[in-house]
């Protein structure tokens, strides 16, 4: 029972700390809470199925084109909202992006329809067994993906020119400008990157469950909550807050009871703040 | 000379609008005095926001679960402990104010993005209790029976305002009441310490500004008040569910007050009687309601920061040089 509520939050924790990975770049760099997050992971839930389920493209080609168009989607978005926000304080953006994210949900509400549909997996329904662990196939394969993810955005952030660039930016923007790096350019990216990490969360996740027009309101306060657990703008805080987040609530809904695990989060991240404000592993 | 002219000119102005308020039952229909009567409870809710937003630059999105906390309070009160309206109405100011405190003393320390994001989980965690406690709250069916207040009148007993036209003058006697209070609390040394802090909350600091009490001060109030329109809004309704501490009672007050203009009393004003009248007449696009206020939402803060008020404010100038050029 202990081993089998691990591995589910272990899952479920991967996909929090993709989301939150997404979340604490944006607001790391761009000084932009970015209340579409859910919406983007919506999105590619949606893109999903469309390519999967409604043109029958084979599953991992669906996934990778819902991805991709959410990136340069994103890319839009941040072209033509947050660029003339550039100078505009923290709460501004922020309404901006709120106002987004109602426009994106319920623009699917009205058009699709507010249903849950099922995006179908090749290998449905087949288990493994290891000792009293009972793991699906889809387990096993998404936790897989969403590693693979972290070590290609370690490999695209720590070997690459442009995620030098990256890098340089987030440490000092001005700097980096009079080194010659594109800092629009870089804002773009990386607002195009947070929302990929999301697109990629939601495919997954959507696949895993079920794909609904409401279905990243949860998901983006589980984000919330692991980016500041982690302390905004650290990427290896979001990562373990993703993890202790996912595991402690499927402890509690394992030994507590499934309503309230969602409250648990919150409380740990108010304690959290009242004893260490600037998350674990913030500067 | 002149001076007297304009204030007496003004005077004139004020009068005949607190007497169109008076009469305006007798003008409209029912059915417009109820868009009335929720629009002047949003006016109240984003007048308490704007407090946040527009004077301190902090942003709250919790707004929908204060409004729900003081819904709900008012209800279980006179529900189950069949309290009357007037102990309700003040349970709920203050349990509001209170829980806003213990978030407001926990959050305001650290910087503005905490607060944010601790205040719209805060929302999200209200909400989803609300549907589960069914014991208490009644679950998603809510609480039904809520009864309309009553009013104590010398030689005629109690008067039951169960009707839009009683109610429409206990909501104007209210919102009344938010503004002027707002209007005065702008007015002190409180609030012009609120726009320091929003101006700049380093050098706030250094000239012995207590930041962070008076964020608490400017959030108590801000939820005190987001609790009183839910208390106004449950004995109207007489049946509240959790539907009322969705995102999109946070929203719609953001959009009234960004549309309306930040940092002014006319502003949230304008844009709540402006954004609760308008979708009404509007019925052919009620699917595509909540769409429309998402992207005028986005559109405005890209292009019209300051909101309406800004353009009034123009043209205002503009007639008001012509005058006195002549």
């Amino acid at each position: 029972m202990l081993a089998q509520q691990i591995v589910n939050g272990l899952t479920i924790g991967s996909f929090y700390a993709l989301m939150a990975i997404g979340l604490t770049i944006i607001f790391g760099l761009m000084d932009v809470i970015n209340f579409a997050h859910g919406e983007f992971y919506m999105l590619s839930g949606f893109l999903t199925l469309l390519f999967a389920s409604v043109f029958k493209i084979n599953w991992f080609l669906s996934v990778l084109m819902a991805v991709a168009v959410v990136f340069f989607f994103g890319q839009m978005c941040e072209k033509l909202i947050l660029k003339p926000l550039r100078d505009a304080s923290l709460l501004n953006k922020a309404l901006s992006m709120i106002g987004l994210s109602f426009f994106l949900k319920n623009l699917i509400i009205a058009s699709v329809g507010a249903r849950s549909h099922d995006v179908v997996f090749p290998q449905e329904g087949v288990r493994l067994r290891f000792g009293s662990v009972l793991v699906t196939y889809e387990q096993v394969w998404f936790m897989g993906m969403a590693f693979l993810v972290f070590v290609l955005l370690y490999v695209l952030l720590y070997w690459t020119r442009r995620g030098k660039a990256m890098r340089a930016t987030f440490q000092n923007k001005e700097a980096a400008a009079l080194m010659g790096v594109d800092i629009h350019k870089m804002y773009s990216w990386t607002f195009g990157l947070g929302c990929l990490l999301a697109a990629v969360a939601g495919s997954l996740l959507g696949t895993l469950y079920m794909v609904y027009p409401a279905m990243g309101d949860i998901v983006i306060i589980k984000s919330f909550i692991v980016a500041i657990m982690g302390g905004m703008g650290s990427i290896p805080g979001a990562i373990c807050g993703g993890f202790t987040l996912g595991v402690v609530e499927s402890l509690a809904a394992g030994y507590i009871s499934s309503e309230y695990k969602d409250v648990v989060g919150f409380l740990i991240v108010i304690v959290l703040l009242l004893v260490r404000p600037k998350g674990m592993f913030g500067k | 000379m002149k001076t007297i002219n304009t204030n007496y000119t003004k005077m004139i102005g004020y009068s005949l609008f607190t007497l169109g308020l008076i009469a305006l039952p007798w003008v409209i229909d029912i059915y417009q005095l109820h868009i009335m009567i929720i629009a002047y409870i949003f006016v109240i809710l984003s007048l308490s926001l704007n407090l946040m937003v527009g004077y301190v630059g902090q942003l709250p999105l919790c707004q929908a679960a204060f409004f729900g906390i003081g819904a709900y309070t008012s209800a279980l009160l006179s529900v189950k402990l069949a309290i009357s309206f007037w102990p309700c109405i003040a349970a709920s100011f203050l349990v509001s104010a209170f829980v806003g405190f213990l978030i407001g003393f926990v959050t305001l320390r650290l910087a503005g993005h905490f607060f944010v994001l601790i205040t719209v989980s805060f929302a999200e965690i209200v909400h989803i209790l609300a549907k589960n406690l069914e014991e208490i709250t009644g679950g998603p069916t809510g609480i039904k029976g809520i009864p309309a207040p009553t009013l104590p009148v010398p030689f005629l007993g109690q008067l039951t305002l169960d009707t839009e036209q009683g109610y429409y003058y206990l909501v104007l006697i209210f919102t009344a009441l938010t503004v002027y209070l707002i209007w005065r609390l702008m007015r002190s040394l409180v609030g012009k310490n609120f726009v320091a802090i929003r101006e700049n909350s380093d050098l706030a600091e250094a000239v012995g500004i207590n930041t962070f009490r008076y964020k608490l001060i400017a959030f108590i109030i801000s939820m005190g008040f987001s609790g009183l329109a839910g208390s106004l809004y449950a004995h109207y309704a007489t049946l509240i569910c959790p539907t009322i501490l969705s995102f999109n009672y946070t929203m719609t007050p953001l959009v009234m007050v960004a549309i309306g203009g930040q940092g002014t009393i006319l502003g949230p004003i304008i844009g709540a009687l402006i954004f609760t009248a308008l979708p009404e007449y509007f019925r052919l696009l009620a699917q595509y309601r909540l769409v429309i206020l998402g992207m005028v939402l986005m559109v405005t803060i890209v292009v019209l920061p300051r909101g309406i008020k800004s353009i009034l404010d123009k043209v205002y100038e503009k007639i008001r040089k012509k005058w006195s050029g002549r």
